[in-house]
């Protein structure tokens, strides 16, 4: 991941990231690809959905 | 002592104590006042009547701006209404006398807080409270207050118990409203109570229960009191270690903390985690998408405002793909059956609340088993995966002289709180207490 394509996504969500914090984001983005990489690697079922909060019974 | 007295007493231990400790970003203390000449006139009886107590900043109090940890958050208008927690524990007699420290939007496991300085450890002031409720932590283990309210999305409540020695609770995803209550990542944030015995800690839990309709994840269950069960003993619970991955590479304080607990509870059983790491993976995803969403208007005008100890991450939870998020909420559909699982073989497990006690602050690595971790990153290794689940979780202090303490989770199937009261009931007689 490099400084260039984290400044294109950013623009993609029109944000701007300050010099400054470039390497602190690179840092917690390859983090993140990290714990995606491991996620991603365990099976699961097509019919496993997100968890999610919303309930019907309220609704 | 009455309401009055008793409040008067601890904005005296505030007034002393917190120059030192930095619990406090603010003490109200005319509305304690009032609220204890309340309880005083009307009589009020109960285990709450007249005890006062104090909120993590993020829990809306009427009449002030709820900070959030953060600088952004002081220019709010003041809320309109105090969140349904403070709500409730006011219904039973408890005394607001003022608001706490936490890392800035509850995101860090320290209290570092680089706008209102960090919440220094009771016993030993040179060290961290925990995070991100460590002000919730320390104003209980300080005596500052009997009691606190904090909130827990990957360990936020049980991290800084641990580290300050003191009883807390975090409950089953949707079990208390967090209606009022600043979030972190919606679909993991909990709120829950700190205190220095059980029995204020189940009391306190008791006055929070019951439905609310504006919090979307709050369920509609019976009231499942837990302060007539503290004196069942544990003798007919099946009750497990946890071990595997992270929760076998502690420091020595946390390997003995868990084997004094497993003595006193005869735990012989050991019983492995589920893919603990991959679990705190996806907590990792989750938390950095729902933050950044949540800030990305901040973020996109006034970055500079965030505390640089969150701006980062939340800058690049903005640009995490949906994919990987996705993922880590389907992950979450399988961990939480998983989890439950493990209670066909066990009622309650035991695992450390966090891999080492309080180190300085501004440390940023510690050495286990000769082995260099991130200081921050490495204290919510233990307590994600149960926040994940979204199972009950109570920590009990292990405190021995001379030492700093530390805290062992006592783990439940979701909506067996009362199975954990009970044993931190028979732990807090055997003698684990906050000293």
């Amino acid at each position: 991941m490099t400084e260039t394509s984290i400044k294109a996504a950013a623009a993609a969500v029109d944000l701007s990231i300050p010099a400054k914090s470039l390497p602190g984001v690179k840092a917690h983005l390859e983090r993140c690809a990290t714990a995606a990489k491991l996620i991603e690697e365990f099976p699961l079922p097509p019919e496993t959905e997100i968890a999610g909060t919303l309930s019907h019974e309220r609704l | 002592m009455n309401a009055s007295e008793r409040v008067e007493a601890a904005l005296a231990r505030i007034r002393e104590d917190d120059r030192e400790l930095n619990c406090f970003t603010a003490v109200y203390e005319e509305r304690a006042r009032r609220e204890a000449a309340e309880v005083d006139s009307s009589g009020m009886q109960g285990p709450l009547a007249g005890m006062p107590y104090a909120v993590k900043n993020l829990f809306d109090i009427e009449g002030f701006p709820t900070l959030a940890g953060s600088k952004i958050n002081a220019g709010l208008p003041p809320a309109k209404r105090d969140a349904y927690a403070v709500r409730k524990l006011r219904e039973a007699g408890a005394v607001l006398v003022g608001s706490l420290n936490m890392d800035e939007y509850a995101y860090g496991f320290t209290t570092e807080n680089s706008h209102y300085g960090p919440t220094r450890n009771p016993h030993d002031p040179n060290r961290i409270a925990g995070g991100s409720s460590g002000g919730s932590g320390a104003a209980v283990a300080a005596g500052l207050v009997p009691l606190a309210l904090g909130s827990d999305t990957n360990g936020s409540i049980r991290v800084p118990a641990s580290l300050c020695g003191v009883f807390a609770l975090k409950p089953t995803f949707g079990r208390l409203s967090r209606q009022g209550v600043f979030p972190l990542a919606a679909s993991l944030d909990h709120i829950g109570p700190f205190a220095r015995t059980v029995s204020d800690l189940a009391a306190c839990y008791d006055a929070l229960q019951g439905y609310d309709e504006e919090d979307p994840a709050c369920a509609q269950r019976a009231l499942q009191p837990v302060v007539p069960v503290l004196d069942s003993g544990v003798e007919d619970l099946r009750i497990a270690v946890g071990v595997g991955g992270p929760y076998d590479n502690l420091a020595p304080e946390a390997r003995n903390a868990v084997e004094d607990v497993a003595r006193s509870l005869n735990a012989t059983e050991r019983v492995e985690i589920p893919e603990p790491e991959r679990a705190r993976a996806a907590t990792v995803l989750i938390t950095s998408a729902e933050s950044s969403s949540l800030h990305l208007p901040n973020l996109r005008t006034r970055p500079r405002d965030f505390d640089p100890m969150t701006r980062d991450r939340l800058l690049a939870g903005a640009l995490l793909p949906a994919h990987w998020v996705l993922q880590a909420q389907r992950f979450r559909q399988w961990y939480g059956q998983a989890i439950v699982t493990l209670f066909g073989k066990a009622d309650v497990l035991i695992a450390a609340a966090t891999p080492f006690s309080a180190t300085p602050i501004g440390e940023d690595t510690i050495e286990i088993s000769g082995k260099k971790h991130p200081v921050r990153a490495t204290l919510g290794l233990l307590t994600a995966p149960f926040s994940f689940a979204g199972v009950p979780v109570l920590t009990v202090p292990v405190a021995k002289s001379g030492k700093m303490p530390i805290g062992v989770q006592i783990i439940c199937a979701p909506w067996r709180e009362a199975l954990a009261f009970r044993v931190a009931a028979h732990l807090e007689k055997e003698g684990f207490s906050c000293g």
